[in-house]
């Protein structure tokens, strides 16, 4: 019997964990999930973007850039798929707090509608914006701060992670999470799943790699659903699979796989459908 | 080839530097024609130029020898090869904004030379050049080609230029898909050279240039294409003096000025940042020492450019491959954002992006460019600022990827040596480096006083 090890490293995986921000009993409740046009604040500092779904305004993040942030930012010209868990925490730049929220850039279509930037009014944002790995950026230094490094998903403890995980022979899993519509692998989150996938493969002389596409549906908080396109649960895994093959896992070892049938969704945490699994398998002992 | 050297241009003057030292220029394949027209790589990477070529020197040439000179092969020294040489009407492009003409293979064609299936058609809207309509080199010709019409890029300064920012080593972290790797080594290499990327490597790039550009036999060496590419790799060029700002290098002037500080600087370094800037200090010049009140002034100015170039926020929207990836359209930085290899200003992360220059409403047309429709297929994700219905120039990157949202991305050029190597952009559309602050003021929005174009303008002419 193969043992396994669960290794996620994902946007969607967030550190907030949702036993935090609401029980289960109230989370649908908690949950908002709505296609709009999102809004940016010329705030202090820096950007503040927002989302208005009847008559309420919620905030969704500050500018950020990709390189230590887990937030895949809207864009004007486009609308953006909002699903987050209302807070009770204090509202920034005059919008309910979402938790756990994750943005979909509705990339299908421009939406030249969506072009509104506000002015920053008295609202002053004073959360982290992040330094990215080529230092710290100019302008509006006042609030730049150096995010924490969680030990265990530093470089080096994952590379002894997985070097112990091959010596054992263990399995190791891999879930690549995808915003909505979205066949798209962004920096740095989703391409390091990948690449980790890679290292582990190698290292553990893989016989066999797994790699299952799936794609998902949305109901939105006005009880309609969304369903993502067809085609995209096997375009993905086929993505990935090709990625995988081109670091240097052999075609051979490889098994591509797809499930064209959008996952069961209740509105709650629905964006953990749309995904990619790999399970990467060692090589027997002699 | 003197170790050192220095070229007069309007602000002032150019110096070069080869790091190898003097060099016999005679038989090297950089210097030597090595095809039949007569061309050698210098023909369009002069010294003189900060290794590319300006429309001065172009008319120059044009003057001296009737359109005599290699630099007129109607190959892609013309609109379109079928136009008559020496005839002016045949080289406007050339002689009006310093454009040579690329021919591409439509549809593109993979490594292995067969068509890509693009997701966009490509239908000709006006061609006052005259080569895609061409029954002979036209897009409906026995080999359907689209040509582009392209500035030549600097030969210089390549050690900023041609190595990938890659964190994971693996990744087109813009892309998400697979840096391409070099089959001399075997190293993933990011796409930083030419406009549309469409080589991976110096190498590369050479061979393709030597039998189009020179029209070469593919007798070229593996020993010359060595020596192109040591040499491009040993050249550093900057501007060296001013005319008002006087010398640009030695005691208190800014450390990131003149060629010597390309030379013996670090490469690769990311500067947007307050470790590593991007052109380090101006602080010596923020009250300069001066010859004279007028040099004084002009000094601080710069100061100040560098000022409005490394620390003014501007909304940076509807850049391709650069707002598109997550980080949010508008983004508020400053020029540094993109600019940000140290002391060069260019971009390798890569540095594909599309700033709008060839596409409307982001750049007003030109008249005497080609115009193409692009219409993106349904099924395939459109331009993420413009579409599926559009017109443009040059389709840039696209032209080699097929794909829809490449449209219009080209590879962000380097900063240095500007005031010898006028005009700018791919499709030099800007004349002079007022008329490059101009269209950044106009397309984020700026909202620049005169002041701070004038010193941006002034900044930009030292590099």
């Amino acid at each position: 019997m193969r043992t396994t090890n669960l290794i996620i490293l994902s946007v969607l995986a967030s550190s907030t964990s949702v036993a935090d921000v609401a029980r289960p009993a109230t989370l649908k409740q908690k949950q908002k999930n709505f296609v709009t046009c999102p809004i940016v604040l010329d705030t202090k500092d820096v950007p503040c973007w927002v989302a208005e779904y009847e008559g309420e305004r919620y905030f969704l993040t500050v500018q950020t850039g990709r390189s230590n942030d887990v937030v895949f930012s809207p864009s004007l010209m486009h609308k953006v798929l909002v699903e987050g868990i209302v807070t009770d925490q204090p509202r920034m730049c005059g919008g309910i707090v979402l938790t756990d929220v994750k943005l979909s850039v509705i990339e299908a279509e421009v939406s030249p509608e969506c072009d509104k930037i506000l002015p920053g009014d008295a609202y002053h944002v004073t959360g982290p914006r992040p330094i990215t790995p080529d230092g710290d950026p100019p302008g509006g230094k006042s609030t730049a701060v150096r995010r924490p490094i969680n030990p265990e998903r530093s470089a080096a403890a994952i590379a002894a992670n997985q070097k112990k995980m091959a010596a054992e022979r263990q399995t190791a899993e891999f879930t690549i999470p995808y915003y909505f519509d979205s066949n798209y692998l962004p920096f740095p989150t989703e391409q390091a799943t990948v690449d980790r996938a890679a290292d582990y493969a190698a290292l553990a002389q893989a016989q066999r790699v797994e790699v299952v596409g799936y794609r998902g549906s949305v109901v939105l908080s006005d009880g309609s659903v969304i369903t993502e396109k067809e085609g995209l649960a096997e375009r993905r895994a086929r993505t990935v699979a090709a990625i995988l093959e081109d670091f240097g896992v052999p075609k051979a070892v490889i098994a591509v796989s797809w499930n064209e049938k959008p996952e069961h969704s209740n509105g709650v945490r629905d964006y953990e459908k749309r995904r990619v699994n790999i399970a990467v398998i060692p090589a027997h002992k002699d | 080839m003197p170790a050192a050297a220095s070229y007069p241009n309007s602000e002032g003057s150019l110096g070069i530097i080869n790091t190898d030292g003097a060099m016999d220029t005679s038989k090297h394949p950089f210097f030597e024609p090595l095809g039949s027209n007569g061309r050698a790589c210098i023909t369009c990477h002069q010294p003189a130029d900060a290794m590319s070529l300006s429309l001065s020197s172009i008319r120059e040439r044009w003057e001296a020898t009737a359109g005599a000179d290699p630099l007129f092969d109607t190959g892609d020294g013309a609109n379109c090869p079928d136009q008559p040489r020496g005839v002016r009407g045949s080289h406007s492009l050339l002689l009006d904004h310093g454009l040579i003409r690329i021919p591409l293979s439509w549809p593109p064609r993979n490594a292995a030379g067969e068509p890509i299936k693009t997701e966009f058609t490509l239908e000709i809207v006006k061609d006052p050049a005259g080569c895609n309509t061409s029954p002979t080199y036209g897009m409906k010709s026995a080999t359907p080609t689209v040509s582009v019409y392209r500035r030549p890029r600097m030969a210089g300064n390549l050690r900023y230029v041609t190595t990938s920012f890659s964190l994971s080593g693996r990744f087109n972290g813009k892309t998400g898909e697979p840096l391409a790797i070099d089959p001399q080594t075997g190293k993933r290499v990011g796409l930083p050279i030419l406009s549309d990327a469409r080589h991976p490597t110096l190498e590369a790039q050479a061979r393709d240039a030597v039998l189009t550009h020179l029209r070469g036999n593919g007798a070229v060496t593996d020993e010359q294409i060595r020596q192109i590419v040591d040499f491009e790799g040993q050249v550093y060029v900057a501007q060296q003096t001013h005319r008002v700002g006087g010398s640009l290098t030695g005691l208190n002037a800014p450390p990131a000025l003149g060629p010597m500080a390309l030379a013996t600087g670090k490469s690769i370094l990311p500067g947007n940042n307050w470790t590593t800037p991007v052109f380090m200090s101006f602080d010596s010049w923020r009250e300069p020492a001066g010859e004279t009140q007028e040099q004084k002034d002009f000094r601080s100015s710069v100061a100040r450019g560098y000022d409005v170039f490394f620390v003014r926020p501007m909304w940076i929207r509807d850049v391709a491959w650069f707002t598109s990836i997550g980080m949010g359209n508008p983004y508020k930085r400053t020029c540094a954002i993109c600019h940000s290899v140290h002391l060069a200003g260019n971009n390798i992360s890569p540095g594909l992006m599309d700033l709008g220059v060839n596409n409307p409403p982001m750049a007003p047309l030109m008249p005497d460019l080609p115009v193409f429709r692009v219409t993106c297929n349904k099924d395939a994700l459109p331009h993420p600022y413009l579409g599926r219905d559009f017109v443009t120039h040059d389709p840039g990157r696209a032209l080699i990827t097929g794909k829809c949202m490449d449209v219009g991305s080209l590879v962000m050029q380097q900063m240095r040596g500007m005031s010898a190597r006028a005009p700018y952009f791919s499709n030099g559309s800007a004349k002079t480096i007022r008329a490059v602050v101009d269209y950044y003021d106009t397309r984020f929005k700026m909202e620049m006083t005169e002041q701070e174009k004038q010193d941006l303008t002034n900044f930009m002419s030292v590099l």
